[in-house]
C-alpha cells in the first residue's frame, strides 16, 4: 500500500514537472491583474470584457509569435498587498512575458514599488495620480496608458482657448474636498497660463442644500463661462438654481457630475448645452486604425461588437483595457521575440489609431517618459445625448455657444 | 453694498431657512413628546421623496397632490415605527434609543440603496426651475412653494396644539410626562400620534426637498444633522424655536457665503460657530421656557 502512495506521488510530481514546460512550449502567457471581486469589482469586470474581446481577436488573427496567447488572470480584489502577491506569482511562478491591468493609483502605486525588483515589461491602464510619473516614470519597463489627473484641466484649458470668439472672463467654483481642491488648483495653472480672467474661485460643500447664495455671487461677477468642479448631485443642483436665478453665462461646464445619464434624464431640456469631461464614451467618433484594422476598427463598430456581445453601454475600462493587451502582443509580434529590450523598443514605436483614441507613447511633463493617452473628450448635452466636441479634429457636431436663454432651451 | 443683491442674499438664506424648519419642526415634535433622539426623521424625509418620485416618474401624478399622500404614508408608516421600535425603549437609557434609531437609520438606508441604487435622480414638473422676479429678485418658483407649504404646515400644527384635545394633551406631555399620565392622559396613544406627525411632516419635507434639489437613498443625512442642531439652538421641543433656528441658520449660511471671499466653504463653519455661541449664552436653547 504504502509503495504504491509513493509511486504514486512520485508520478504526480514528474507530471507535474513536465506539465508547465509542455505548455510552454505551445502558448505564450500573459500576466493579467484586476479586481475582480471587492468594491471596486464593477470596473475589474468591464476591464475584463474589454480583455475578453481581445484575446478572441488576437488568438484568432494567430496569436503571438505563431503561439496562442494564453492568459492567466488574478483577482487582486482591489487590495494594494494582494496586487503584489499576485504580480509575484505571475512573474516567478507563471513566468509571463508581460503584464498588464490595474485599477487605482493605490493599487498602482504598490504594484510599481513592488516590481522594480523584476522590472516586468508592463502596459498597464490602471491609475491616473501624478504621483506615479513622478516616482516610477523613468522605468523602462513601465508604459501607462491612463491619462495623467493634471490632463483633465489640460483638455478643458486648450477647449475652452479654440472657442470662437474667444471667452475670457471664467468664474471657478470647486467642491472642497481632495478631488475639487486638486482639479481646481491645477485647472487655475493653466488657465492664468493662457491669459484668461478668473473672475471666482470658489470652494463649496459637495451635498450642500442650496447653491444659490454661491450662484449670485458669481452671477454678480458677470463670467462668460462658469466651470464648476463637483459631484453628481452638486450638478443637478447647480443646474436648476442656476436656472431659477436666471444665470445664464455663455456657457455652463462641469468635469464628471454632468455625464451621468441621470443628469440628462432628471433635468430634461434643463441640461440641454451643458458641457462636461470624460476620459472616453461610447458616443466617441475615432476612426479605424490603418495598420490594424481587425483589431482596431472605427469607436462606432467596435462598440457596436461590444454591446452586441454583452448587450450594455461600455465605459472606457473595457476599451482601454482592450487597447492595453492588443498593443502588448501587437509589440511582440513587431519585435518577433519577447526578449525585454526588443519588446520595450517595440512598443516605443506604437503609433495608431485606436476605438479609444490615438495610441503612442510620449514623455510627458510630469516625470514620465511612456504616457499614452491623453487627449479626454469634452461633450454637450444636445437633444438627450452627449455630443463629442473634443478632440476637435473628432468633434461629433457643432458647439451651442454662446448658450440661449434658459426659456429658449 | 448693492442693495439688490442684498435683497436677493436676505430672499436665498430665507428661502434655505424654510425648508430648514420644515424639517426641524417635526423632529422637535417628537422630542418634546417622548425625549427620543429620533435619527430615522432623516429617513422620513428621503422616503417621501421617493414617494413622490415614483409617484411623479410612474404614473405622472403632480408633486403637490403626493403631498396629503406622503403626510399620511409617512404618518402610518411612524406609528408604526413608534409602536413596534421606540414604545418598547421609551423607558431606556438614551443612548439604547439612540443605537436603536440608528440600527433603523441603516437597515431603511441599505434597503433603498439595493431597491433604488445609489444614483442621485430628479425629477422635472412642468414649474421646475422657474424663477419668479420681482424687481431684482429672482427665485424660483418650487423654493417659494416650499417655503408656502412649510409655513402652512407648521401654523396648522401650531394651531393643532393649541386648540385640539390632542395638542393639549401633547403639551402636557411635554411638560410633565408623569403628571399628564395621573391626569388621565393617554400617554401612549400621544407618543403614537405625535411620532406619525412628526414624521409626516419629514414626509413633507421629502416631497418639497424632491421638487428642489434631487433625491438619493442617503439624501436624509443631509439635512438631519442641521436639523439636529436647530432643534437644540431652539430649545428642545419648541416649535417656535425651531422656526427661528432654521432662519438664523439659513440667513447665516447665505450672507457668509455672499460677503465672505471664498465663503461658501465657510458658510456651514460660520453658522455653527454661531449656533455654538448662542448656546454659550443661553445653555438651554432660544425657547426653553423654564
Amino acid at each position: 500500500m504504502g509503495r504504491f502512495y509513493i509511486r504514486l506521488m512520485a508520478f504526480i510530481f514528474l507530471f507535474s514537472l513536465l506539465g508547465p514546460i509542455a505548455q510552454a512550449a505551445e502558448t505564450m502567457k500573459i500576466g493579467v491583474i484586476l479586481p475582480l471581486t471587492g468594491s471596486t469589482a464593477v470596473i475589474g469586470q468591464e476591464e475584463k470584457r474589454g480583455i475578453d474581446m481581445a484575446i478572441e481577436k488576437i488568438n484568432a488573427a494567430g496569436g503571438a509569435l505563431k503561439k496562442k496567447v494564453e492568459l492567466i488572470i488574478e483577482d487582486n480584489r482591489g487590495d494594494p498587498t494582494v496586487i503584489v502577491s499576485a504580480a509575484e506569482k505571475l512573474i516567478t511562478r507563471d513566468k509571463v512575458v508581460a503584464l498588464t491591468g490595474g485599477y487605482s493609483s493605490v493599487e498602482s502605486l504598490a504594484f510599481l514599488a513592488a516590481m522594480k525588483k523584476y522590472e516586468p515589461v508592463s502596459v498597464w491602464q490602471g491609475g491616473g495620480a501624478v504621483k506615479m510619473d513622478q516616482m516610477y516614470g523613468k522605468e523602462r519597463w513601465f508604459f501607462m496608458l491612463h491619462p495623467r489627473s493634471p490632463d483633465y484641466q489640460r483638455n478643458i484649458a486648450d477647449f475652452l482657448n479654440g472657442i470662437q470668439p474667444r471667452p475670457n472672463r471664467i468664474a471657478i467654483a470647486y467642491e472642497d474636498t481632495s478631488y475639487g481642491v486638486d482639479h481646481s488648483k491645477v485647472a487655475k495653472g493653466y488657465l492664468t497660463e493662457l491669459g484668461f480672467e478668473l473672475v471666482t474661485f470658489e470652494p463649496f460643500k459637495s451635498g450642500s442644500l442650496d447653491f444659490s447664495a454661491l450662484l449670485t455671487k458669481i452671477k454678480g461677477a458677470r463670467p462668460d463661462i462658469f466651470y464648476w468642479i463637483g459631484y453628481a448631485g452638486d450638478s443637478i443642483l447647480i443646474t436648476k438654481q442656476a436656472k431659477e436665478l436666471g444665470f445664464a453665462p455663455k456657457m455652463l461646464l462641469d468635469t464628471v457630475g454632468v455625464g451621468f445619464p441621470e443628469y440628462a434624464d432628471s433635468l430634461k431640456k434643463d441640461a440641454e448645452y451643458i458641457c462636461g469631461i470624460e476620459v472616453w464614451g461610447p458616443y466617441a467618433k475615432f476612426p479605424a486604425s490603418v495598420q490594424y484594422p481587425q483589431f482596431y476598427p472605427k469607436t462606432e463598430d467596435w462598440v457596436a461588437e461590444y454591446k452586441k456581445r454583452y448587450n450594455r453601454e461600455p465605459d472606457y475600462w473595457s476599451p482601454i483595457s482592450y487597447v492595453a493587451l492588443i498593443t502588448l502582443t501587437n509589440s511582440i509580434n513587431k519585435a518577433g521575440s519577447t526578449e525585454k529590450e526588443k519588446l520595450i523598443a517595440a512598443l516605443e514605436a506604437t503609433d495608431t489609431m485606436t476605438p479609444m483614441g490615438h495610441m503612442k507613447f510620449f514623455k510627458n511633463q510630469f516625470g514620465a517618459i511612456h504616457q499614452s493617452f491623453h487627449d479626454m473628450i469634452i461633450f454637450q448635452w444636445q437633444k438627450g445625448a452627449k455630443v463629442p466636441l473634443w478632440p476637435k479634429q473628432t468633434a461629433g457636431g457643432k458647439l451651442g455657444y454662446p448658450l440661449p436663454a434658459w426659456d429658449k432651451r | 453694498m448693492d442693495l439688490a443683491i442684498f435683497a436677493q442674499v436676505i430672499a436665498n438664506g430665507i428661502l434655505t431657512g424654510g425648508l430648514y424648519a420644515l424639517i426641524a419642526v417635526g423632529l422637535t415634535l417628537i422630542f418634546g413628546v417622548m425625549r427620543v433622539i429620533n435619527f430615522v426623521h432623516g429617513e422620513t424625509l428621503m422616503l417621501g421623496s421617493y414617494l413622490t418620485y415614483f409617484l411623479f416618474t410612474l404614473y405622472g401624478i403632480d408633486p403637490f397632490l403626493s403631498l396629503p399622500l406622503a403626510i399620511c404614508a409617512l404618518f402610518v408608516l411612524g406609528v408604526a415605527i413608534q409602536r413596534f421600535f421606540i414604545n418598547p425603549v421609551i423607558d431606556a437609557p438614551h443612548l439604547n434609543q439612540i443605537l436603536l434609531t440608528f440600527g433603523l437609520v441603516l437597515i431603511i438606508q441599505n434597503l433603498a440603496l439595493i431597491l433604488w441604487s445609489g444614483n442621485y435622480i430628479s425629477m422635472t414638473t412642468r414649474y421646475s426651475a422657474i424663477s419668479l422676479k420681482f424687481g431684482p429678485l429672482s427665485v424660483g418658483l418650487t423654493r417659494v412653494l416650499g417655503l408656502i407649504i412649510a409655513v402652512f404646515l407648521t401654523v396648522l400644527l401650531t394651531l393643532a396644539l393649541k386648540r385640539t384635545e390632542w395638542g393639549k394633551a401633547v403639551r402636557a406631555v411635554t411638560q410633565d410626562r408623569e403628571a399628564a399620565m395621573l391626569m388621565g392622559v393617554n400617554v401612549n396613544r400621544v407618543n403614537m400620534v405625535a411620532f406619525g406627525v412628526g414624521s409626516a411632516m419629514g414626509g413633507a419635507g421629502g416631497v418639497v426637498t424632491s421638487m428642489i434639489m434631487y433625491t438619493f437613498p442617503l439624501v436624509g443625512m443631509l439635512f438631519v444633522l442641521k436639523a439636529f442642531a436647530i432643534v437644540v439652538l431652539g430649545g428642545f421641543g419648541s416649535i417656535a424655536g425651531a422656526v427661528v433656528g432654521s432662519l438664523i441658520l439659513g440667513l447665516t449660511e447665505s450672507l457668509v457665503t455672499h460677503y465672505v471671499p471664498r465663503g461658501s466653504g465657510w458658510a456651514e463653519g460660520v453658522s455653527f460657530a454661531v449656533l455654538v455661541l448662542i448656546l454659550v449664552v443661553r445653555p438651554k436653547g432660544l425657547f426653553y421656557a423654564e
